[in-house]
């Protein structure tokens, strides 16, 4: 996992690092690599969907929507600047997104950009609650899928299979029957209260903690019979000293460059449980904007996601480094 | 762990899928077309063991009155069909691509693998719902859009192998005694990629199966009224209350492919040694 992230990084590593420059230069030049390579790469993304739109048949139907009369439609060609060569749509475009001008949104006539960002803090929310939970509940059932008797480790080891084959949305629908059409307890849907992000924040985090766990019991394995738990445990220190604070944090870095890498299905996670519990989030928001045919926002949404992804790599990478030096020092 | 009669832990997994993919394909044909089709007097009838149940009906049936056991196995053809070709398609892409990154190595290694890390890091579903959204989603759209959401991992543990395998001495001497790089490859290379990527071809198909599930329950999957185990289960959702077997099944269906996929791929991986662990270290489990 950890060679996910750091092989993601660095290009400039294969280059021999140019002798007299101090770590500190190296990091900054590792990390403008990183986030240009990046940022590329997004912009790659919304290339993509440009021509897609523009090659998918007529355009201005597709942004009009079915119901244009043709009126609307030469209104929309006109405005779009669709009666211009491609390349120089294609130039406006990306003049367009440096500007950060996605349009307006067919059906509210507000900013795109503004209805994407309007909806991340809800996404981001979830995101984080989500991250809290993985990492809380999967650190203990990692210990007790190591440390635990028979039975436990049988116990918890079949949840963690079971809880990696069920799929988010199927697990979603499972938590609705039971906690809202059953018992009652929770909300099914909606968005804006404590209550209503229980049932999304489970969906989303049970894959989550069945990898942590695992990742945990794989790093405990590995320590387990080191010379320094021995020397701990040989000080006087109690098994559960040892354990806590001279085995685990060992783990500690695969777990956290695991949320990092996995950032980006935690997103495509979050699409699926926002659709299901009508949670108002940016994946909801792109999914509506699918259905909608509203492509400005289609573009807006994936930009603000594509932004997001990649701030969280490159911060996270940067994190990272500074939470376990052997990190940079392998790739040195 | 084999000496003795037949390994279960392989042979139960392998034959509960084959059984899926036979009853998917082969069932509707038996129980007839006029299962699948509407019968509004027969609307949400409940599984054949509840009060109220219709005879020839033993699932169920949905809000159309269409038989659920039909629904079920009809919408496995389609989530069957995008799972296992995709997996195919992305193992096959990522020998392919893995070969040439560790083989030759140089520019075409750095391309591959600078491309590899970025394609992991975009959410791919919120890509694929984009492409979706405009090209259309037939069964081979669906798979070739699948099959780039998968060829990652393939095309990383090749390279691996492939990059181990061509520094050990006896190719070095097979080179040295001037074997060309296609009997090298042939020779020493495919043999120890061929299992490693059967192995990662199980785990995809679990994986692939759940994000076709993804799609068509977001509604982008294919389009209805043809069934998938995705779709089905979107529009069973608001009848949660009264009639859970419209959800059941199909989520049932994805849960148990899953699993037996990944089980295949754990037994299959114990059972050849040939880079296991690189898997290990790719596939997070």
């Amino acid at each position: 996992m950890t060679e996910g992230v750091v092989a993601s990084v660095d290009p400039g590593a294969t280059a021999p690092p140019s002798a007299g420059r101090g770590r500190r230069g190296r990091r900054a030049r590792r990390l403008g690599a990183m986030t240009v390579r990046l940022l590329l790469t997004l912009l790659g993304l919304l290339t993509l969907l440009f021509f897609l739109v523009r090659l998918s048949g007529d355009p201005a139907g597709v942004l009009a929507g079915p119901s244009a009369t043709p009126q609307q439609l030469e209104a929309v060609r006109a405005g779009l600047g669709l009666d211009e060569p491609l390349l120089a749509q294609y130039a406006a475009f990306l003049g367009d997104v440096v500007r950060l001008d996605f349009g307006t949104s067919v059906f509210s006539g507000e900013s795109a950009l503004g209805t994407a960002l309007g909806a991340l803090p809800a996404t981001l929310v979830l995101l984080v609650t989500t991250m809290l939970v993985s990492v809380a509940v999967g650190i203990p059932c990692g210990v007790l899928l190591d440390r635990g008797g028979r039975v436990t480790r049988a116990v918890v080891g079949t949840s963690m299979t079971l809880a990696q084959a069920v799929p988010t949305f199927v697990l979603g629908i499972l938590l609705i029957y039971l906690f809202a059409v059953r018992l009652g307890w929770l909300p099914a849907f909606g968005s804006g209260t404590a209550a209503t992000l229980v049932m999304p924040t489970l969906a989303l985090a049970t894959f989550a903690i069945a990898r942590t766990a695992r990742m945990v019991a794989a790093e405990l394995e590995q320590v387990e019979d080191q010379d320094f738990l021995r020397t701990a445990a040989a000080k006087g220190a109690s098994t559960r000293r040892v354990l806590w604070r001279h085995a685990l944090p060992n783990a500690f870095p695969a777990v956290a460059a695991a949320l990092v890498v996995e950032i980006s299905y935690l997103i495509s996670g979050a699409v699926v449980v926002e659709v299901l519990f009508a949670y108002d989030g940016i994946g909801k928001e792109l999914v509506d904007a699918i259905f909608a045919r509203d492509y400005p926002v289609v573009q807006a949404c994936v930009f603000v996601i594509g932004v997001f992804v990649v701030v969280v790599n490159v911060v996270g990478d940067g994190l990272l480094r500074a939470l376990d030096p052997r990190i940079a020092r392998a790739r040195a | 762990m084999r000496r003795r009669g037949i390994d279960l832990r392989l042979w139960v997994p392998l034959g509960v899928l084959v059984l899926t993919i036979v009853a998917c394909f082969v069932g509707p044909m038996l129980l007839g077309p006029e299962a699948g089709q509407q019968a509004l007097g027969e609307r949400l009838a409940p599984p054949a063991w509840l009060p109220g149940a219709i005879d020839g009906r033993p699932l169920g049936t949905d809000a159309f009155g269409r038989d659920m056991l039909t629904r079920t196995l009809e919408g496995g053809q389609v989530s069957l069909q995008v799972g296992f070709g995709a997996a195919t398609g992305a193992v096959l892409v990522g020998m392919v691509l893995g070969l040439v990154a560790g083989y030759w190595g140089g520019w075409c290694d750095r391309v591959i693998m600078a491309g590899a890390d970025i394609w992991l890091a975009f959410p791919f579903l919120v890509i694929a719902l984009a492409a979706v959204a405009v090209v259309g989603s037939d069964i081979p759209v669906l798979i070739v859009l699948l099959t780039l959401g998968g060829w990652v991992l393939p095309t990383r543990v090749t390279r691996t192998i492939a990059l181990r395998v061509r520094s050990e001495d006896y190719v070095v001497a097979a080179a040295g005694a001037g074997a060309s790089d296609l009997y090298l490859v042939r020779r020493h290379v495919l043999p120890q990629v061929l299992p490693a990527n059967l192995v990662v071809w199980s785990f995809t198909v679990g994986a692939l199966v759940v994000i076709e599930g993804a799609l068509s329950f977001l509604g982008l999957g294919v389009k209805p009224p043809t069934a998938s185990w995705g779709n089905i289960i979107a529009d069973g959702t608001p009848y949660l209350q009264t009639a859970w077997w419209i959800v059941a099944w199909p989520a049932l269906m994805i849960v148990v492919t899953v699993i037996c996929a990944n089980a295949l791929g754990n037994a299959l991986r114990g059972r050849w040694n040939a880079g296991a662990d690189v898997i290990d270290k790719e596939v997070v489990p």
